[in-house]
């Protein structure tokens, strides 16, 4: 059994004196050396071995068709996507769906392949800030703003905006801001044409 | 394709929840939420949203440290609360008939008034602290957990759930843990450490020791203003401030990537603030007073502005405040650092007494 002052892996991040193992799991405590408070919980995945890699891969013969990757490695699958031969290492299964590493890369980055992404952009509050902030300080942006809202709307109306579940409504409120700020546009611009036609023919009617 | 929604995990939503406003483009929010596998740490800047998960099965420990940081923003915030209500009020009361006082005092006690809203909320927010989580490949601050009431609400809501997913610890196996099988297992994360104190070095805050000295001098000069005249005194007040805000500055400068304590570099910060605060108070302020008492400035007398003795007199409390909090907080750290370095050293073999002996 060790003594009560061995180090843990674990550090304070008041005075980055590295923890004592009797803090471990012991609810909360104090840090030895700077006494600030602290709770250390720890879980069975830190006393698992590391695992050995994975199992090496079949050589490719002679008659047989080799990875585009590693051309020395026996290809097992083609890329669903793009075609190419992959061997087991670079075979990534996504949902029953088998490709290979630039692909997958590609489609996250398009948002074609959402589920992988670790990244979102959130068009719906793109869109309804593009709808709200220029109200706030002039209206005259809006002729902009209110077209360039719309486009966002259509156009990312489909896109998957969020790792968790998201409602549409800030498209909606967005795209009705939007066309009333058109509606508002389109009746100043025909106010004013009717007053210059009015003008032009000389106020006779 | 399969379709996608008929996969997304069902989420709810864990304690806790960052929000940073620094600037529109540049604001933060971070929240956790669990779903029957993981945890996923949500981070959305603006209109972009990144996520980690931590799966149960892979969590090899949640570490929850306290910090000094809350209570450096109370400090700061009930400073500038007063400072900027006794100011307000003052103009307010003393000049109700000239329009540019009473917008600068309303101004002030507007902003006196947001300083103390967030006062209250950092009081009611509780003790700050700085959450971990550990993978064998990872380590991630969570900063939805800054603070330590919703940090252990996590930590109830999680480890049981994590514990159903891997068994739990028992004693045994913490007895194991302690000897070698920590090292063992937790190379990965101790490497990780490594490289992030590599980066990180020792700084014994000798700049900052210089800093709060100079502070505690100018909170000596500032109080004597007014009262202690001699010939040449506006250019040694003219020759501490530059000095002050060149320590201020190499301060600032040598602290990045150091191990000092939070509360020390957020003071530095402060001080920074205050020295600015100080500054403005000794140029602008004088005109201002000046011409709201219908004089020129060249005629400006020190002692005809009772409201600038004060703000003097609470600016020297502030400076010899922070002075002492700085050298204390510098002192703490040097004694926290050998303290550390004593425990975590590598106990030297006992030599054996020779016959002599």
């Amino acid at each position: 059994m060790a003594t009560q002052t061995e180090t843990s892996p674990f550090r304070c991040e008041a005075c980055d004196a590295a923890y004592v193992s009797r803090v471990l799991n012991a609810g909360e405590v104090e840090c030895g050396a700077c006494g600030a408070g602290a709770e250390v919980r720890i879980f069975h995945a830190l006393l698992k071995k590391v695992e050995p890699g994975a199992a090496p891969q079949a050589l490719v013969l002679d008659d047989e068709s080799s990875c585009f990757y590693h051309p020395k490695k026996k290809a097992e699958i083609p890329c669903e996507h793009c075609g190419r031969f992959l061997c087991a290492l670079c075979d990534i299964e996504i949902h029953g769906n088998h490709l290979c590493a630039p692909c997958v890369e590609a489609g996250a980055a398009t948002g074609q392949a959402e589920d992988v992404a670790a990244e979102y952009v959130q068009y719906d509050t793109i869109a309804l800030s593009l709808a709200l902030w220029p109200m706030l300080f002039f209206f005259w942006p809006t002729l902009f703003t209110a077209p360039a809202t719309l486009f966002f709307v259509v156009r990312y109306w489909r896109r998957k905006l969020s790792v968790l579940p998201r409602r549409r409504w800030r498209f909606v409120v967005a795209g009705v801001i939007a066309l009333a700020q058109i509606a508002v546009w389109a009746s100043i611009f025909m106010g004013i044409s009717g007053s210059f036609l009015t003008f032009s023919s000389g106020g006779a009617v | 394709m399969a379709d996608a929604t008929s996969r997304e995990a069902t989420y709810r939503r864990l304690p806790g929840r960052s929000r940073r406003f620094i600037t529109i483009a540049d604001n933060e929010s971070q929240r956790l939420w669990l779903s029957d596998t993981h945890i996923l740490n949500l981070k959305v800047k603006w209109a972009t949203e990144q996520h980690r998960r931590f799966h149960l099965n892979e969590i090899q420990a949640i570490t929850i440290t306290q910090t000094d940081r809350g209570r450096t923003q109370i400090f700061s915030m009930a400073v500038l609360t007063l400072l900027l209500g006794a100011l307000g009020l003052y103009l307010l009361l003393t000049y109700p008939e000239i329009g540019l006082a009473l917008a600068v005092g309303y101004i002030a006690l507007g902003v006196a008034a947001l300083t103390l809203i967030g006062l209250v909320v950092n009081l009611v927010q509780g003790k700050t602290c700085v959450t971990r989580i550990y993978t064998a490949v990872q380590t991630e601050e969570l900063r939805a957990l800054g603070r330590v009431r919703p940090a252990h609400r996590f930590l109830e809501v999680v480890t049981p759930l994590i514990e159903a997913a891997q068994g739990s610890v028992s004693a045994e196996d913490l007895d194991g843990l302690e000897g070698e099988a920590v090292r063992a297992s937790a190379h990965a994360q101790a490497a990780g450490l490594r490289a992030e104190a590599a980066r990180i070095h020792h700084s014994e805050a000798s700049p900052h020791l210089l800093l709060y000295g100079l502070f505690l001098l100018g909170a000596l000069n500032v109080g004597t203003l007014g009262a202690i005249e001699y010939p040449g005194r506006a250019w040694v007040d003219g020759l501490m401030t530059a000095v002050l805000m060149t320590a201020c500055v190499v301060a600032l400068v040598k602290q990045r990537n150091t191990d000092l304590p939070q509360s020390l570099q957020v003071l530095t910060w402060v001080s920074l603030i205050v020295l600015g605060v100080g500054v403005y108070i000794g140029t602008g302020a004088v005109s201002f007073f000046t011409v709201l008492d219908g004089g020129a400035p060249e005629t400006f007398e020190f002692n005809s502005a009772p409201v600038l003795r004060i703000t003097m007199l609470v600016l020297t409390g502030v400076m010899t405040a922070l002075g002492a909090l700085g050298i204390w907080d510098v002192l703490r750290h040097r004694r926290n650092s050998a303290i550390a370095r004593t425990i975590t050293a590598a106990p030297k073999p006992v030599e054996e007494a020779g016959p002599d002996a």
